[in-house]
């Protein structure tokens, strides 16, 4: 998955302007493992391109979310699998 | 062995990567907040080539439809669409006479096309990234309007080239309008996805199918229907009814739209809650 992880950054990027908005969100949770930071970076360059000004950020609130997510399962799952 | 400086670094791919992408997207960020015009020339380049990828995958997929199937519909649309451009047709004879006898008739304000460069579902919020903006006479609190004169929402901002429009569906917005053929004054509040919601009082004589009205454009004739009562919550005990409400047009299928200034009364004012407000007249 980390071999493949730049070109679906790049393929989450794309579909940020061509693909409906389901796609990109589901890009960024496949990517969260492997690039933690994914899902944060797709939800401010989809508030940037898309959000209202005014409004929430949600796009950047939900990737933060998934992100701080990512980082807790990388911190305590990941070491256990190894360990084990 | 000695090791490289590379080797001995302790930056691991995913951080490499996750370094690297967060950089990319606080640049956009930084743009829009900066220069917004700028980003939206950069990326429109992109807007096309989505569009077109969606019309060419929409004839390829249609190929694969029963060919006899398909002509036969053709010329049943074809006909229904001969016959309203006549029914049309007379309707807006019929308006331009009565007009002329009333003596209030008043030319149309003529308005500015704009090409449509992302629409929902690509473009969340329920909002249109307009391919027109301050150059071409654009400015924030213009009206947009769709297919037939329909009211779609209010141009929230503009750019040189640029503009965007938040549609009357977009959750959030709040919008005095009319139902059914007794005009019951209704608020509608957007609901996204091209639904509105709205509460009335039990009684009201509203039913599903009524249809939903906003102010026009100027000397359009009034009030023009945006969308159609689709679903009605609420025992006949209950004090209030809940109308779920499907707008008439399909904003994802939205090509172009024409911007005109809004009727007036019809202001885009941000009550103290945060979100916005548009008043019918």
């Amino acid at each position: 998955m980390t071999r493949l992880a730049p070109y679906l950054l790049v393929a989450a990027f794309i579909a940020l302007f061509i693909a409906p908005w389901p796609v990109p969100a589901v890009l960024a949770l496949i990517l969260a493992l492997p690039v933690p930071a994914a899902p944060l970076a797709l939800g401010l360059a989809f508030d940037a391109l898309y959000g209202p000004p005014g409004l929430l950020p949600l796009a950047t609130l939900l990737g933060a979310f998934a992100t701080l997510a990512a980082l807790l399962v990388r911190r305590r799952l990941l070491p256990g699998i190894m360990a084990a | 062995m000695r090791t490289r400086t590379w080797q001995r670094s302790k930056c691991s791919p995913a951080a490499l990567l996750s370094g690297v992408v967060l950089g990319v997207a606080l640049l956009v960020f930084a743009a829009r907040l900066v220069a917004p015009g700028l980003l939206l020339a950069g990326v429109a380049p992109l807007f096309t080539a989505g569009n077109a990828l969606a019309r060419a995958s929409s004839g390829f997929f249609s190929a694969f439809g029963n060919t006899a199937a398909l002509a036969a519909k053709n010329r049943t649309l074809a006909q229904a669409n001969a016959t309203l451009e006549l029914e049309n047709e007379a309707l807006r004879q019929k308006a331009a006479d009565l007009g002329a006898l009333i003596g209030t008739s008043t030319p149309a304000t003529p308005g500015i096309t704009a090409t449509v460069l992302a629409r929902p579902p690509m473009a969340p919020y329920d909002t249109l990234i307009l391919g027109s903006g301050s150059e071409a006479g654009i400015t924030a609190s213009m009206e947009a309007y769709g297919p037939a004169g329909t009211p779609l929402g209010l141009v929230e901002s503009a750019t040189g080239g640029f503009a965007r429009v938040r549609l009357f569906t977009a959750p959030g917005v709040v919008t005095d309008a009319w139902v059914g053929s007794t005009r019951v004054p209704v608020t509608l509040h957007g609901a996204g996805a091209g639904a509105f919601s709205a509460t009335v009082s039990q009684g009201s004589g509203i039913a599903v199918g009524d249809l939903v009205y906003l102010p026009g454009p100027p000397a359009g004739g009034g009030a023009t229907p945006v969308a159609r009562v689709a679903h009605i919550e609420g025992t006949a005990s209950d004090p209030a009814a809940t109308l779920a409400i499907a707008s008439l047009v399909n904003a994802s299928s939205l090509a172009w739209v024409v911007v005109r200034p809004a009727p007036p009364g019809v202001l885009l004012m941000p009550p103290a809650s945060g979100s916005a407000t548009t008043t019918a007249p």
